[in-house]
């Protein structure tokens, strides 16, 4: 599968899930699976005091962050969504020298 | 007491704690010990949502149990719900195994049930550590750097023993692992109360065993099992071995199954009280049925049907289910087999409002051979056997979904909607 197919099949999913509601917040959330050796996709739905609802929406089997790269650009066309990584400390983005989430701290 | 004669070895039942949610917290990159997530069943049977596992902060913070509705979660945007993976779940469990292969060869690994394996690893412990203790604790490890799953273990001299040091002790210790021997099976069992506590004594044997004057698993080891037996039937002498903390069971040898049958049940998503949709949701069911039965080259010449009547019916009633079954002449063909369902639907069901229905076919034997009717044109019925096959053959290559009977779309059928799921649940391939 292309990365262009990856991002409208996301897309295709993950549409239907943004329904707009009053005092909702919707994110895309991007999990880094050591384990499996790929990355996780996911749609919130969060609203506060009410439960956080966590849809998955696929997963890429590859740890190239150049592919990640591309297919989120791509999501972002098309829905404008915060996205919220998980995974990643210490690992930056292939275009730019920023790291996607700060390393961890060391702890003493 | 005299456990010399008794077979002794070295076993280890492993449970996954939480799988389900375990596995899901993996794959969300959060700890599975320390989130709070449930994973929910949605489908329509489950009366808008059905927890299939919580997290162990989850259960904790929030008290949930499984089985526990949507309707009883509580108003927290800190919970995290997410819809069930079946097919997920069962690859983990394979890639857990896989894992135990490591330790034990395959011949003395024996899966449980999806989350539990017993290991026996009398004749491998000692190449993977010092102790027993030590050699669990090597596989949490393993499991826990390939996976990122926590398990726990129970260790015994034998598998009732590994099982009870699993449910009573692992579960509870800090490092998930609990230890049971012959020398400290009495002490440390024996007090345990309430006695439904144990593996394999439910709320009913409880009630039984009460009436006996029996509250704890001392007071059992301490009746005459010929007491037991009278009052018990067999399962008094097993009940009375596991109370000794004795297990003769030999895992490698499998055991016979005297009549194996197929079947298939469901629960409707609502109560089911028109004559016409049961028909329609029962044909279905029996179709399956029949279907996985000529999957295996087998006919059945004998016929159950299971209706099981909604809370609402069977309430101050004494009838709360019906179930009947018939013989027929062998047979694997569709028509026959839904038609002898239906006989027994027809005969048996007084307008009754259902909520479950299963069928099964039983006493089974090999269908090489079709039984053809002196009264019909054998040709008609060679056909209609080699339609069923046909319709079986397209939906093995383009799936369950790929050819239907037309009634699959009116009111009540439930074919199609379940199709996609394992188990009842949902498969999660649409997430893939």
């Amino acid at each position: 599968m292309t990365n262009q197919q990856t991002a409208k099949l996301i897309l295709d999913r993950a549409k239907p899930l943004f329904k707009r509601e009053y005092n909702v917040q919707y994110r895309i959330k991007v999990v880094f699976d050591h384990y499996d050796h790929q990355f996780n996709f996911y749609m919130i739905r969060y609203k506060p005091g009410h439960i956080t609802r966590v849809t998955p929406l696929h997963h890429v089997e590859s740890t190239w962050i150049a592919d990640l790269e591309e297919i989120l650009n791509l999501i972002e066309k098309d829905l404008k969504l915060t996205i919220v990584f998980a995974g990643f400390e210490g690992i930056k983005w292939d275009s730019r020298n920023s790291y996607i989430q700060r390393p961890k701290r060391k702890v003493g | 007491m005299d456990y010399s004669n008794e077979p002794k070895g070295v076993f280890m039942v492993i449970d996954n704690k939480s799988f389900y949610a375990s596995v899901e917290c993996v794959q969300l990159g959060l700890n599975p010990l320390t989130a709070s997530l449930v994973v929910m069943s949605d489908q329509d049977n489950t009366n808008g949502g059905l927890i299939l596992a919580s997290s162990p902060t989850a259960k904790k913070r929030f008290h949930i149990t499984n089985v526990t509705r949507k309707r009883d979660l509580p108003w927290d945007d800190s919970l995290i719900v997410v819809p069930p993976r079946m097919n997920l779940y069962i690859q983990k469990n394979l890639a857990i195994n896989k894992i135990f292969h490591e330790f034990a060869d395959e011949e003395h690994c024996f899966p449980y049930s999806i989350d539990e394996t017993i290991l026996d690893l009398t004749h491998t412990w000692h190449l993977f550590g010092d102790s027993p203790a030590q050699v669990a604790r090597k596989i949490q490890k393993t499991v826990r750097q390939r996976l990122g799953l926590y398990t726990t273990v129970g260790i015994g001299d034998n598998p009732v023993q590994a099982k009870l040091a699993l449910d009573l002790f692992a579960k509870h210790n800090k490092d998930l692992v609990g230890q049971l021997s012959y020398d400290t099976f009495a002490k440390n069992v024996w007090p345990i109360e309430p006695i439904d506590k144990i593996w394999s004594i439910g709320k009913h044997t409880a009630e039984n065993l009460a009436k006996l004057g029996i509250h704890n698993l001392g007071e059992l080891a301490r009746t005459d099992p010929y007491q037991l037996k009278a009052h018990l039937g067999v399962m008094g002498y097993q009940l009375f071995a596991i109370a000794w903390g004795i297990d003769r069971a030999q895992l490698d040898q499998k055991v016979p199954i005297k009549d194996k049958g197929l079947s298939n049940s469901q629960v409707l998503p609502r109560d089911y009280k028109d004559k016409h949709e049961l028909e329609v949701v029962i044909t279905e069911i029996a179709e399956q049925v029949a279907s996985r039965l000529r999957h295996r080259n087998k006919q059945t010449s004998c016929v159950h049907l299971y209706l099981g009547f909604s809370y609402v019916e069977s309430e101050g009633s004494n009838r709360t289910s019906i179930s009947h079954e018939q013989k027929i002449t062998t047979t694997s063909d569709n028509r026959e087999l839904v038609g002898t369902v239906m006989d027994l639907f027809h005969k048996y069901w007084h307008g009754e409002r259902v909520r479950n229905v299963g069928v099964s076919y039983t006493r089974l034997s090999s269908s090489n051979a079709q039984q053809l009717d002196i009264f019909d044109d054998p040709e008609v019925q060679i056909k209609k056997s080699k339609v069923d096959k046909v319709a079986d053959e397209i939906r093995d290559k383009f799936g369950a979904t790929a050819i239907f009977k037309g009634h699959s779309l009116e009111k009540g059928g439930t074919m199609l909607k379940r199709s996609g799921l394992v188990g009842g649940h949902n498969g999660g391939n649409a997430y893939d």
